[in-house]
């Protein structure tokens, strides 16, 4: 991990890249994480234009919508992990296909977290930041 | 309580009337693009027999981001509703069975989501 994404418990989470399709979603994703703490959210609409935003917003983490047309999340991530300026973010997948199989799958990707959808906005910040804080440290 | 603990109180009450409101904002907008959005589905079920797998794809992606959003602004039904277009287009890609009747059933989906979206709209508009 980058030393500028590398969390510690004195380095609190303060950018966050959100990936989703669906616009409204982005917004209420953008108001919950920048209203309740505060967090530097960028927004974008597919894993393409993730892929040519990252480099030069380098967020703290990515959360990733699993599924989008085009490239997916678990493609989008598998592109991260494959590029040396990458592959050292924390990504948080979103989706509403949380079945325990599922999130084992995700996490066996190389994610560091699932949040369910539908999620409360005002309880999305704090569920970040809490896996922000449990990525470890080395 | 202390003023500065009224004051966290104050503007904690504050932060989710705000987020309240924005919600309320947004899930307008989120109506009105999903009443667009039928059309695509109507579109994505004409070419079923001509597209195949690749329409039942596009359709579950689209329903399953109906479905996603819909509950996020507490649109439970319309939330179940595409839920129904999702599931049948994700049966029907896995048992790859395309039959005639199976446009009839996606649109007969879609008319039962395309009312809960009006009824939904008119309420709010109310």
């Amino acid at each position: 991990m980058t030393e500028s994404a590398k969390p510690d418990d004195s380095a609190p989470l303060k950018s966050v890249l959100y990936v989703d399709d669906e616009p409204d979603i982005r917004e209420v994703v953008e108001m919950s994480l920048h209203l309740v703490s505060g967090i530097d959210v960028r927004t974008c609409g597919s894993g393409t234009a993730a892929l040519e935003l990252l480099p030069t917003f380098k967020p703290d983490l990515v959360l990733l919508d699993v599924m989008m047309p085009g490239l997916d999340g678990p493609a989008t991530l598998a592109r991260m992990r494959g590029d040396a300026k990458l592959k050292h973010i924390p990504v948080v997948f979103m989706t509403a296909k949380a079945l325990p199989q599922e999130v084992d799958r995700f996490m066996s990707l190389g994610a560091v977290g699932v949040i369910s959808k539908p999620f409360d906005p005002m309880q999305l910040a704090s569920r970040v930041q809490e896996i922000w804080r449990s990525v470890a440290v080395p | 309580m202390s003023s500065e603990q009224d004051s966290r109180a104050r503007d904690s009450k504050q932060q989710a009337l705000e987020m309240q409101q924005k919600m309320l904002e947004i899930g307008a907008r989120y109506l009105k693009r999903t009443i667009g959005e039928l059309d695509d589905l109507r579109r994505m079920t004409t070419d079923i027999s001509t597209n195949g797998v690749e329409s039942l794809k596009e359709l579950e992606v689209l329903a399953h981001r109906i479905r996603g959003s819909g509950a996020v602004f507490g649109y439970s039904k319309i939330s179940d509703l595409a839920g129904e277009i999702e599931m049948l287009a994700v049966e029907r890609m896995r048992s790859a069975q395309i039959d005639p009747q199976l446009a009839d059933q996606f649109a007969s989906y879609i008319d039962a989501l395309a009312a809960e979206v009006s009824a939904t709209s008119a309420a709010k508009t109310s």
